[in-house]
């Protein structure tokens, strides 16, 4: 457990698998590669969290907790993927693509994205205004919201 | 009931039919939504690769809250789920209020953390209840077949406070039957909707979206109700890809519960946006005898 430390919100315990296999056989993204929670978890206790971070398997998590909930020990599989996510940022390691523009969303407006025309069943375009909708309303002061923002964002660049 | 109305960024970006629906049906049923000041993503989207900015992002949401003194109604289990663990956060650690405290007060705000946050499906089952929900329907759905989708999000995990049981929950179903149709179990009924991978991995995404679509199929079931616009967006509006992808039939009606509560009052579906579904609603509606 070099490199892995647990960050705010997270418990994790990978000393307590017992390579039971329980967070694996609930989990969606085993159905689509060589991924399993529980090698994750063996690997960030064999102090392998490069060779983790180098795999791309921490993209394959869709982040359903099937395995946090299901794990018998708490040992925390999904608290595991998303401390080791937080250590490929803070290595500065290239992000996926859908990072930047949220952040640069975040800092722009102070939501995830500005909302969108869509179209309804009959192929008509609409919009929040053409549905009666008001428009969202983001931080009263922007420009301190984004200096906060800001400073607190870490490796993540817009 | 008064509540500050929390869309989320999906429903009030792209998700519009569960923002329409929800302000349509909960004044009904004496849950008055007020618009707050000023608000601004919940974090979660950006907590994995920067917790700070998460915790900054949610508790900022809570301060707004607080300063209002009102308690805040969610739509999303995204959001939900990223204020209850801020929540346990701040009182974890000490350190971290504080932090946050000092970068608040410079926008006037402080944090306690003591507003409550509920999402729709515990104002409606909890607050305004399973017989209040009865006495309000005007069209019953009886003789409907129904699914229910709670959302990886609104159950898990059970170490913080989640609206319903981990492995059995309940109350959506019994939010459907209060309104006279039926209710079935399906395998997949727990599984994910693939949302969280499609910021990575679109097509697996939409494998994962699929594979729950066709084991609701196989049940014979008249549609689908869901209470995330994460969810919705995937189940709803990647019927057509998925069926692609996997090579199967995945077409089931999707809806939030918010617009099934809605038909059953005796709103028309374009006061629920139903026109903006994706999925063959109109199956669901002849079902009830409603036309688009």
């Amino acid at each position: 457990m070099g490199q892995l430390r647990a960050e705010i919100g997270l418990e994790i315990k990978p000393e307590f698998c017992t390579q039971c296999g329980k967070c694996s056989s609930g989990c969606p993204a085993a159905r689509l590669l060589d991924i399993r929670p529980r090698k994750i978890v063996l690997m960030a206790y064999l102090g392998m969290e490069d060779e983790v971070l180098r795999s791309g398997w921490l993209w394959m998590c869709s982040d359903c907790l099937a395995c946090e909930e299901r794990c018998p020990y708490q040992v925390g599989p999904y608290s595991i993927i998303m401390a080791l996510r937080e250590l490929y940022a803070e290595k500065g390691l290239r992000l996926p693509s859908y990072y930047g523009p949220l952040a640069s969303s975040l800092l722009k407006t102070g939501f995830s994205q500005a909302p969108i025309r869509v179209r309804t069943r009959e192929f008509k375009r609409v919009d929040r205004e053409s549905l009666g909708l008001q428009p969202p309303r983001g931080p009263m002061d922007m420009k301190r919201f984004s200096e906060n923002l800001k400073a607190v964002l870490g490796g993540v660049r817009a | 009931m008064r509540f500050l109305f929390f869309p989320g960024c999906t429903a009030q970006a792209e998700q519009y039919a569960y923002e329409l629906s929800a302000r349509r049906v909960l004044p009904e049923l004496g849950v008055e939504l007020v618009d707050l000041p000023e608000a601004n993503c919940c974090g979660y989207p950006i907590k994995a690769v920067s917790p700070m900015a998460w915790a900054y992002l949610a508790g900022r949401v809570l301060a707004i809250a607080e300063r209002e003194r009102l308690d805040l109604l969610v739509l999303c289990n995204g959001c939900h789920l990223s204020f209850y663990e801020l929540k346990w956060a701040i009182k974890q650690d000490r350190g971290l209020l504080e932090k946050l405290n000092e970068l608040l007060s410079r926008e006037g705000l402080e944090l306690k953390g003591e507003v409550r946050v509920l999402h729709v499906l515990e104002v409606l089952h909890d607050l305004v209840g399973v017989k209040a929900i009865q006495r309000a329907v005007k069209k019953s759905l009886d003789g409907l077949r129904l699914s229910a989708h709670y959302g990886c999000h609104l159950i898990r995990p059970s170490t913080l406070p989640r609206p319903d049981d981990p492995e059995d929950p309940r109350k959506l179903e019994e939010l459907i039957r209060a309104l006279g149709a039926s209710t079935l179990d399906y395998p997949a009924r727990l599984d994910c909707c693939g949302s969280g991978l499609a910021a990575f991995h679109g097509r697996e995404a939409i494998k994962m979206a699929g594979w729950k679509l066709s084991s609701i199929r196989e049940t014979g079931s008249d549609g689908l109700v869901v209470l995330c616009p994460f969810c919705m967006k995937m189940l709803d509006g990647k019927q057509a890809i998925a069926r692609r992808l996997l090579g199967r039939d995945v077409e089931v009606p999707v809806l939030y519960y918010t617009q099934l509560l809605g038909l059953a009052m005796g709103f028309k579906p374009r006061e629920l946006g139903l026109h903006l579904n994706l999925s063959p609603v109109e199956k669901l509606l002849s079902g009830m005898g409603v036309s688009m």
